[in-house]
C-alpha cells in the first residue's frame, strides 16, 4: 500500500455518514481511499452498513455528510454516462421480471458506452463474448433470465458489470448465491480480469475466508465505523473477529500453501443430547 | 423485421375491416363508392382509426408501467387514471353536462384522470423509499376511492343518466370528434417515439433501480418519465373512447412472447400490435351480431380474462 500518492487514488471517501432514520446512523464518518489496481473486502456482522457504503461509493446513495471523490472529483458531479464508464456495481437484490435473455442482459453492460441511436460495433460484441466466456455463461446466453437459478442470475449481473469495463467495480455479496465451484470460479474470473485490466475491485462479503485469500486489503467494519483496515492477516486476528462478530473464530496455517485458514467456531452438535 | 411485418399488417387490417359490419362491403365496391356507401365508410374509417389509437395507446402505456414499475401485472389503469377519468365523466352525465356537448364528456373525464393521477403521484412521493410500491399502492388507493363515489353517484343517479354512465363505462370507439382523436393520435406517436428512443434505459430500469443506475441510466427521472407520460396516454384514450380494459395487459405481454422484450423494438410493436388488436376487437363487437352492437369493452375483457390468469401462472417461473 506505502508509497502511493493522493493523486493515484482511484475512490476516496471523506468522512461519510448515513442513515435512513433520523437519529440512527447506519455509517458514521467512515474515511478510506482505494487506489487503482487495488482488490479491496469489505467484512463486518450483519446490519453495519457495509452495502450502504457501497452504495454511497457508486453515487447511488448521497451521503449525509462528508463527500466521495471518484479520481479527485466529486462522484456526485459526473453525468450518469461517464459515472457509468468509471464505476459498476452489482447490488445484492436483483429484479427480472421482464423476459430478457441472457445474452440482452450482459449487452446492457454496454449502454454507458453506445450512442443512443447507433448500434453495438464490433469491439462491444467482442468484450460481450468475452465476458461471458469468462463467467462460463455462453451456454445460457439465449435463456431468460428469469427461468436461472440465484446462482446462475448473479454470474450474468457479474458478467454485465464487467461488460461495463470499469475502472472500479463494486461487488455486494457476489458469491453469496454461488456454491462452492461456482464460487471459485467467478472469484477467479474476477480476479484474472482485474490483472489484464488494472482495475480495482471491491468486494462486500462475508466470508472472512476468501477476503483473507484473494484481497489485497481488508476492512472490517463495526456499527457504520471501520474497526481496522490493512493487510488482511493483520486486520483478520482473533481478538478483531471476536470484537467484530462478538464469536469466536479459529485460525490455522494451511500447510498445502502457508496461508491462514480462518474457520468460525461452531458448536460441534453432534454430541449434545 | 418485425417492425416491417406489423407495419404491412395494419393497413390490410385497416381495409378488410372496413368492410366488414352490418353493412357489408365488398372489395371492388371501394373502388367506385356510391354516396351511401362513402357516408358508412367515413364513419367505420374513423371509427378504425379511433380504435388503433386507443388500443396503441394502452399498449404502448401498458408497456411503460410494466418496465417502471417492474411488474408485469401493471397496466396504465393501475395508477388510478381509468377512476378518475370514470368519477369526470360520470360528473358531466349527472350534471347534464352531457346534454349540452357531447364534448363535456370527454373534457371531463380527461380532468378526472389528470386530477388522479396527480393524487397518486403526490402521495407516492411521502414514501420516497421505494418508488414502484408505493405508486401501485396509491394507485390502487385512489382507484378504490374512484370506483366508490362513481358507486355512489350511480346509486343516487336516475334511470336515464345510468344508462349514458353505463355506456360510457362499457367503452365506445366511435369518436365524438375529430379534434380529440386528433390529440390523442399525436400524443401516441410523440409518446412512442420517445420511448423508443429511451429504449435502451428503459431495459435497464426493468432491473431495479440500482443497476439501472448502475448501468448508467436515471431510474428516477425515467419511471416518472415512463409513468407520467404513459398515464397521459391513458386519459386521452379514456377520453375518446370510455374505458377499455386489458389491452395495456395484454398486448405488452404478446409482443414480449413473440418478438422479445427489448423495449426500443417493443414500444413500437405494442402501439401497431395493440392498434391492430382494437381494430380487429371493435370490428367483432360490431359484426358479431348484426342487429345490434356489442360495447368493445365486452371484447376485450372476455380473451383479458383468461389471459391474465395465464399471466398470473407464468410470473412465477419468471421469478425462479
Amino acid at each position: 500500500m506505502g508509497g502511493i500518492n493522493n493523486m493515484e487514488q482511484l475512490i476516496e471517501a471523506r468522512g461519510i455518514s448515513f442513515s435512513y432514520r433520523p437519529g440512527k446512523p447506519v455509517v458514521s464518518d467512515v474515511d478510506f481511499q482505494l487506489p487503482k489496481g487495488c482488490v479491496a473486502a469489505i467484512v463486518g456482522p450483519n446490519g453495519v452498513g457495509k452495502s450502504t457504503i457501497l452504495k454511497i461509493l457508486c453515487g447511488y446513495l448521497k451521503p449525509l455528510a462528508g463527500e466521495v471523490l471518484l479520481e479527485g472529483r466529486a462522484i456526485q458531479s459526473y453525468d450518469s454516462l461517464s459515472r457509468s464508464r468509471l464505476v459498476a456495481a452489482v447490488p445484492q437484490n436483483v429484479y427480472a421480471p421482464i423476459p430478457f435473455t441472457v445474452e440482452q442482459v450482459v449487452r446492457m453492460g454496454r449502454l454507458a458506452r453506445i450512442s443512443r441511436f447507433s448500434r453495438l460495433s464490433h469491439e462491444d460484441k467482442d468484450v460481450i463474448a468475452r465476458t461471458m466466456h469468462d463467467l462460463n455463461i455462453e451456454a445460457l446466453a439465449g435463456r431468460a433470465i428469469g427461468e436461472l437459478s440465484g446462482g446462475e442470475r448473479q454470474r450474468i449481473m457479474i458478467a454485465t458489470a464487467l461488460a461495463q469495463e470499469p475502472d472500479l467495480l463494486l461487488l455486494d455479496e457476489p458469491t453469496s448465491h454461488l456454491d462452492i465451484g461456482n464460487s471459485a470460479r467467478v472469484i477467479k474470473s474476477l480476479i484474472n480480469w482485474q490483472r489484464k485490466k488494472g482495475s480495482s475491485i471491491l468486494i462486500v462479503t462475508h466470508d472472512v475466508q476468501m477476503a483473507a485469500r484473494v484481497c489485497e486489503r481488508v476492512i472490517l467494519l463495526k456499527d457504520g465505523k471501520i474497526l481496522g483496515d490493512g493487510d488482511p492477516h493483520e486486520v483478520l486476528t482473533h481478538d478483531a473477529l471476536f470484537q467484530a462478530y462478538g464469536h469466536g473464530v479459529s485460525s490455522f496455517i494451511n500447510p498445502r500453501d502457508g496461508l491462514p485458514v480462518i474457520l468460525p467456531d461452531l458448536p460441534d452438535a453432534r454430541f449434545e443430547s | 423485421m418485425p417492425l416491417i411485418w406489423a407495419s404491412l399488417l395494419v393497413p390490410i387490417c385497416f381495409i378488410i375491416f372496413m368492410c366488414c359490419g352490418s353493412y357489408s362491403v365488398d372489395l371492388h365496391d371501394l373502388l367506385d363508392p356510391s354516396p351511401r356507401l362513402l357516408a358508412v365508410l367515413k364513419l367505420r374509417v374513423l371509427r378504425l382509426a379511433c380504435a388503433f389509437v386507443v388500443g396503441g395507446s394502452l399498449a404502448v402505456g401498458g408497456a411503460a408501467c410494466q418496465a417502471a414499475l417492474r411488474n408485469p401485472l401493471a397496466e396504465p389503469y393501475i395508477l388510478g387514471v381509468s377512476g378518475g377519468a370514470s368519477v369526470g365523466a360520470a360528473t358531466a352525465i349527472i350534471c347534464g353536462l352531457a346534454i349540452i356537448s357531447e364534448f363535456f364528456i370527454p373534457m371531463f373525464s380527461l380532468v378526472g384522470a389528470v386530477t388522479a393521477l396527480l393524487l397518486v403521484l403526490a402521495i407516492s412521493k411521502r414514501w420516497a423509499s421505494d418508488t414502484p410500491a408505493s405508486i401501485a399502492l396509491a394507485g390502487v388507493v385512489i382507484g378504490s376511492m374512484c370506483s366508490s363515489l362513481l358507486m355512489f353517484m350511480i346509486s343516487m343517479s336516475n334511470s336515464h343518466e345510468l344508462n349514458g354512465i353505463t355506456w360510457w363505462l362499457l367503452g365506445c370507439l366511435q369518436p365524438s370528434g375529430a379534434f380529440l382523436l386528433l390529440l390523442a393520435s399525436g400524443s401516441l406517436l410523440a409518446a412512442t417515439a420517445l420511448f423508443t428512443i429511451l429504449g435502451r434505459e428503459v431495459d435497464a430500469v426493468t432491473f431495479g433501480e440500482e443497476t439501472a443506475f448502475s448501468l448508467g441510466a436515471d431510474p428516477k427521472k425515467l419511471s416518472w418519465i415512463l409513468l407520467g407520460v404513459s398515464s397521459l396516454l391513458a386519459a386521452c384514450s379514456v377520453a375518446v373512447s370510455g374505458i377499455i380494459g386489458f389491452v395495456g395487459l395484454i398486448t405488452p405481454h404478446i409482443a414480449r412472447n413473440l418478438f422479445g422484450s427489448r423495449h426500443r423494438q417493443l414500444f413500437p410493436l405494442c402501439m401497431l400490435l395493440g392498434g391492430i388488436f382494437m381494430m380487429s376487437c371493435d370490428t367483432l363487437a360490431r359484426s358479431a351480431f348484426s342487429t345490434r352492437e356489442l360495447p368493445v369493452g365486452v371484447i376485450t375483457s372476455f380473451i383479458g380474462g383468461p389471459f391474465f390468469l395465464w399471466i398470473l401462472s407464468r410470473r412465477r417461473t419468471w421469478e425462479g
